[in-house]
């Protein structure tokens, strides 16, 4: 006769379907006598059946997508020649190289802005944006000043060019309560807008990523001038054309704005306008209101200083994330504020209206720029440029990520396999 | 492709072979992280790191091993190691078995064991026991299968499958005695 430990593992060994026909037998015989040993039959049995019927979870995205960016990264790695001594460069140097790059590329911006205000405006305003340039570079709390300075020379320079359109960007830039915010996609937009480029998100052509890495080196002061420089150049688009429209938009206090809209939507790419759009402004606009939307830029601005005052965060206005820069933070919600993506310390989440994550992935190392929501508030596309292993920037590029509406399906699955269970 | 195809060519440096064979099996490394983890997020992670792992070493499976235990060790490798590092391990190895006749009243309700509880209960086993439940149940695994996805001793798998069936056994019996009272 067994005893009963014995039994215990005949039992076990029978929930796992490893039992012979005798030692099935003997199985049966012993639990017939013991009731203790039979009753724990019965809850192991019982328990095993629940272990079988665990909901059989499955992933709430695909993660093989959502890991692919890496994977291609990986790819790219090892084409790359061997350079294993370079892999063990510290943080530092490379981030010092990045910096002088950056400090560089702002520096021949602001160089070229320079020798263009020489060009297009008067001696005299060419001496105070040089003198705004050389207070910019001394700190960066010297910034909120320049920037002061630039406003209020703005209108009296560009004002031969196109008046009214120029005060209104001048006074929204006043107005705007986060300098650098309003200062930034100012300047990106009014770039991108005259090149007539589809997408902002999209490939960059070179004068436009200078542009942004001036912004980004924090050399506001090539951020400043080329954001005047900018409106100045779409400002005589605008005013060329507006001459046709000038009889029936004049009398509105501010007649530019709108047209411009209508110009860019016929023009140029209406779609790139509308990725960049789909805000509150944009209502107003349907309305046939006078708009207080400044030229080009009034969407993304919209957008960015939503996002400044929820955080409350000079960095978030920086629409870049970099994995070297452990401080850097990219977030941008949709215009309907059903989801919100951020890029930070590592990891890239979606949140919905609820703060709830609805997407998470970890980030590879490299730099996350121009997260964009397009129309439909579920796609956000952004372009990514992987770091090397040996600290070179690869090639940029532009990833796309759909967020689809599965959460409320999968909890009622979650619920009904509850229920199912309770059941059981 | 049958799987084996599919990984030759994998390894013989077909790219699209290779995605392939990680959609067909990243239901099974998330399964394996989600109840080992017990945590959604942290299951994402480490089952992002299994695949980027296994793209990574596909050269280094061979062919002697079954490709299911070699990802199933890949993974569970993963989640315990992330286990250790976030929450030490609370030991309760030696749990002695109740064997004495119990009321009716827990007979009665014996048949209302929720999957919560369930998982529950097996958040509290040590790491390899809750590998060898996980493997047992969510992947189907042999003894044999389990012994070589976790590099133990075929011995060694079966008693802690049957310690952590008594231990579960015993903790869900606790849940529903204060779910009664």
């Amino acid at each position: 006769m067994m005893n009963c430990p014995e039994v215990m593992e005949l039992m076990n060994r029978y929930l796992d379907a490893d039992l012979n026909e005798l030692e099935s037998a003997h199985l049966m015989e012993h639990l017939k006598q013991c009731s203790d040993c039979s009753e724990m039959f019965e809850r192991l049995r019982h328990l095993s059946a629940e272990l079988e019927n665990m909901p059989k979870v499955m992933p709430k995205y695909s993660l093989v997508d959502a890991i692919m960016p890496q994977l291609d990264q990986i790819d790219r790695e090892r084409e790359l020649p061997e350079k294993s001594p370079q892999k063990v460069v510290p943080m530092k140097p490379r981030f010092w190289e990045r910096l002088s790059f950056r400090s560089i590329g702002g520096v021949v911006a602001a160089g070229i802005i320079v020798g263009l205000f020489m060009v297009t405006y008067k001696p005299d305003t060419a001496q105070q944006a040089d003198m705004e340039l050389m207070s910019s570079q001394e700190s960066a709390a010297a910034d909120q000043k320049v920037e002061m300075q630039i406003d209020a020379s703005s209108p009296s320079t560009s004002q031969p060019k196109a008046g009214s359109a120029d005060q209104a960007v001048s006074q929204d830039v006043v107005t705007g309560t986060e300098k650098k915010d309003a200062e930034k996609p100012d300047a990106r937009s009014a770039d991108t807008a005259p090149k007539e480029e589809p997408t902002v998100a999209g490939t960059k052509s070179g004068a436009t990523g200078d542009a942004a890495k001036a912004h980004q080196g924090n050399t506001d002061s090539s951020g400043g001038t080329s954001s005047n420089q900018g409106t100045a150049d779409s400002k005589s688009v605008v005013g060329s054309k507006s001459g046709n429209d000038s009889s029936k938009v004049g009398a509105l206090p501010n007649p530019v704005p709108p047209t411009k809209q209508e110009q860019d939507q016929q023009g140029t790419d209406g779609d790139s306008q509308r990725n960049v759009g789909g805000t509150s402004s944009d209502a107003t606009l349907e309305d046939g209101q006078p708009v207080t939307v400044e030229i080009g830029s009034g969407e993304p601005r919209s957008l960015k200083s939503d996002a400044g005052d929820k955080g409350g965060n000079n960095l978030l206005s920086l629409v870049e994330y970099d994995t070297a820069n452990p401080d850097s933070r990219a977030e941008v919600a949709t215009s309907n504020g059903a989801y919100r993506a951020v890029f930070e310390k590592n990891k890239f989440m979606i949140y919905n209206a609820k703060d709830k994550e609805v997407y998470h992935q970890k980030l590879t190392n490299g730099v996350f720029s121009n997260p964009l929501w397009a129309e439909d508030n579920k796609t956000l596309t952004y372009t990514f440029t992987p770091r090397k292993a040996d600290g070179q920037m690869g090639e940029e590029q532009v990833i796309q990520v759909k967020v689809k509406a599965k959460d409320k399906e999968k909890q009622q699955e979650k619920q009904q396999e509850k229920g199912k269970k309770s059941k059981s | 492709m049958v799987e084996q195809q599919l990984i030759r060519a994998a390894q013989s440096g077909d790219r699209d072979a290779l995605i392939t064979l990680l959609r067909n099996i990243e239901t099974h490394v998330y399964r394996t992280a989600y109840y080992i983890l017990n945590n959604e997020q942290d299951a994402m992670d480490a089952s992002q790191e299994a695949l980027i792992r296994i793209y990574t070493k596909i050269n280094s499976y061979e062919e002697k091993a079954q490709f299911k235990t070699w990802v199933q060790r890949i993974v569970t490798n993963i989640c315990i190691d992330k286990f250790r590092r976030t929450k030490p391990s609370v030991s309760i190895e030696e749990h002695e078995l109740v064997f004495r006749g119990d009321d009716n009243v827990e007979r009665e309700v014996l048949s209302t064991y929720v999957a919560k509880d369930i998982q529950e209960a097996i958040e509290k086993l040590p790491e390899h026991h809750r590998a060898v439940v996980v493997l047992r149940y969510l992947q189907d695994f042999s003894y044999n299968e389990i012994a070589d996805s976790l590099n133990l001793p075929l011995n060694t798998v079966k008693s802690y499958l049957f310690r952590a069936r008594q231990q579960l056994q015993s903790l869900l019996q606790d849940y529903q005695k204060g779910g009664v009272r």
